[in-house]
């Protein structure tokens, strides 16, 4: 079968897998100017503990077979988008400590999903694609989160873009001129958190992490603005996830890893480009 | 004139609820010109970032004029992270971004207020250019700009010659000081050095909280060696060179 008669298998997910990709990209601009690429990271261990204890709250009372369902009224992402959000009001607090609190929540987290995973009944066999999503495949409501939570970022920076940009660039003196520094910061961070973790759920922790940081070093590499910074961005976090996905079609490979791995190239080439102009 | 500004009322700074300095007073008047000296770590940025509000004072309390007091800001350059992908006027149109509500557009006023900053430090012609392809003596007169165009009631510096070449510390000190003079702006100015500031500032406040050191009061009070002596914990001589003093900092006696 073609890749275009199989339309309806791979549509969702290239649809999440775009969606997602143009969220990301833009976002990791933010990440990567503020220096801290290894939030996205953090966040996304960070959401993975959010949907192990959404599960063991689920065996608790009874309601595991709702989390797994479509229609129930309990979804993991929910768990793990306000976790993430929780975290990164911490992460946006003002630090001269080198970001230790990223790599420790990283560290903790990874930890207590495998500690907590196993009080987890035995019949939830299918806890790491829950965790770590799947750009294969994905489910339907997952469009909507991806696409609600991406519209959300959207209207969310396009009102605050330039309150963004000065905290970020020079927050002393945007607090001296006025702007409440750590709320704006909070509003930063809770939109890295809101999309990491959401994207996480949808397609997969490590396409949601690379489409977040490697688009992003191209399009601040090759970018002379800001603007064309996120559009390079952007545009390399589109091609990668679209190509990406065909390629592992075409090829039977990892969809996540090939969806990062030509954004990996792409990086590479822009380094190249920079080298000879 | 002797119109007060800033005020500060038996206030501690400090981080938290650790202290630097016993609780110090200090009146700031409409059209003064202040010089902020002390060595590394005295307590200069703290002490600023307690009057601006970016830092809550332990114990204290700061009284401004009226609540909505504006401070211009000029940072030290080093704290700004380079890798930004910003024009030279990009950075200074920040100075205007809180005349606009968030959502709004900034106005053709607010660019030509820019441009006209930038004129008047003679950036003009820089002004499209990156900021972090500019001299560090550039990069200060783009965030002087920036400061100048947020049309500021009193202007703040931090270390605004740190890391400069000797002609582009002289050209930003003549120019703060014609607009002293000439606008009668209020402006607070920290530095490590006496020699820079002596001749431009009329108030002077030392600080070190390593040796418990907070004095105040005009250029002429304060720039004697006795005084300075205390500043820097060591030996002090004065030198007047056509009415600039020169400070020079000697060794510690064995």
């Amino acid at each position: 079968m073609s890749f275009w008669d199989s339309y309806e298998f791979w549509r969702d997910a290239v649809l999440v897998a775009l969606i997602s990709a143009a969220a990301l990209s833009y976002l990791g601009v933010w990440v990567a100017l503020k220096k801290v690429v290894y939030v996205p990271l953090a966040l996304s261990q960070v959401s993975a503990v959010g949907v192990v204890l959404a599960f063991l709250l689920g065996d608790w009372i009874g309601a595991t077979e709702q989390l797994h369902s479509e229609k129930g009224p309990i979804d993991p992402a929910w768990f793990s988008l306000l976790l993430a959000v929780a975290v990164s009001l911490y992460f946006a607090r003002p630090r001269s400590d080198g970001g230790k609190p990223v790599v420790v929540a990283y560290l903790l987290s990874g930890a207590a999903v495998l500690l907590l995973g196993g009080f987890l009944r035995q019949d939830v066999h299918d806890v790491d694609s829950i965790l770590f999503g799947s750009a294969v495949l994905v489910e339907t409501v997952q469009i909507l989160y991806v696409g609600a939570g991406a519209m959300v970022i959207l209207a969310l920076h396009a009102l605050l873009y330039r309150r963004f940009l000065f905290v970020s660039f020079d927050p002393t003196t945007a607090g001296a001129s006025g702007i409440p520094v750590y709320g704006t910061e909070v509003l930063l961070y809770g939109s890295f958190a809101l999309m990491i973790s959401l994207a996480t759920r949808a397609f997969g922790a490590l396409p949601a992490f690379g489409l977040c940081v490697l688009p992003a070093l191209t399009g601040l590499r090759l970018g002379r603005s800001m603007r064309i910074a996120f559009i390079i961005s952007m545009a390399v976090g589109l091609a990668s996830a679209g190509l990406g996905y065909y390629l592992s079609f075409a090829f039977e490979l990892s969809a996540g890893a090939s969806m990062v791995g030509l954004a990996g190239l792409l990086y590479l080439v822009s380094l190249a480009v920079q080298r000879r102009s | 004139m002797n119109e007060p500004r800033i005020t500060l009322n038996q206030v501690a700074i400090g981080h938290g609820r650790r202290q630097l300095l016993e609780p110090i007073s200090l009146t700031v008047n409409q059209g003064e010109f202040w010089g902020i000296v002390g060595p590394n770590g005295a307590g200069k940025t703290t002490l600023v970032r307690t009057m601006i509000g970016l830092v809550r004072p332990v114990s204290g309390l700061v009284v401004l004029a009226r609540p909505d007091l504006h401070f211009g800001y000029v940072p030290q350059r080093h704290t700004l992270n380079p890798e930004y992908p910003l024009s030279a006027f990009e950075v200074a149109l920040m100075g205007r971004y809180d005349h606009r509500p968030s959502g709004r557009r900034l106005t053709t006023g607010d660019r030509d207020q820019v441009r006209a900053a930038l004129a008047e430090l003679g950036m003009a012609d820089n002004a499209d250019h990156p900021f972090r392809a500019l001299s560090g003596g550039q990069q200060q007169r783009v965030l002087l700009a920036r400061a100048l165009a947020s049309e500021p009631d009193v202007l703040f510096l931090d270390e605004p010659t740190e890391g400069i070449d000797v002609p582009g510390e002289a050209d930003i000190l003549a120019f703060l000081g014609r607009l002293h003079r000439e606008r009668g702006m209020t402006i607070l100015m920290v530095v490590h050095h006496m020699d820079q500031v002596g001749g431009v500032v009329d108030h002077l406040c030392l600080i070190n909280r390593h040796t418990g050191l907070f004095k105040t009061g005009a250029v002429s009070e304060l720039m004697v060696e006795g005084g300075l002596s205390d500043v820097y914990d060591r030996p002090v001589e004065l030198h007047d060179c056509d009415g600039w003093m020169h400070v020079h900092v000697k060794d510690r006696e064995p």
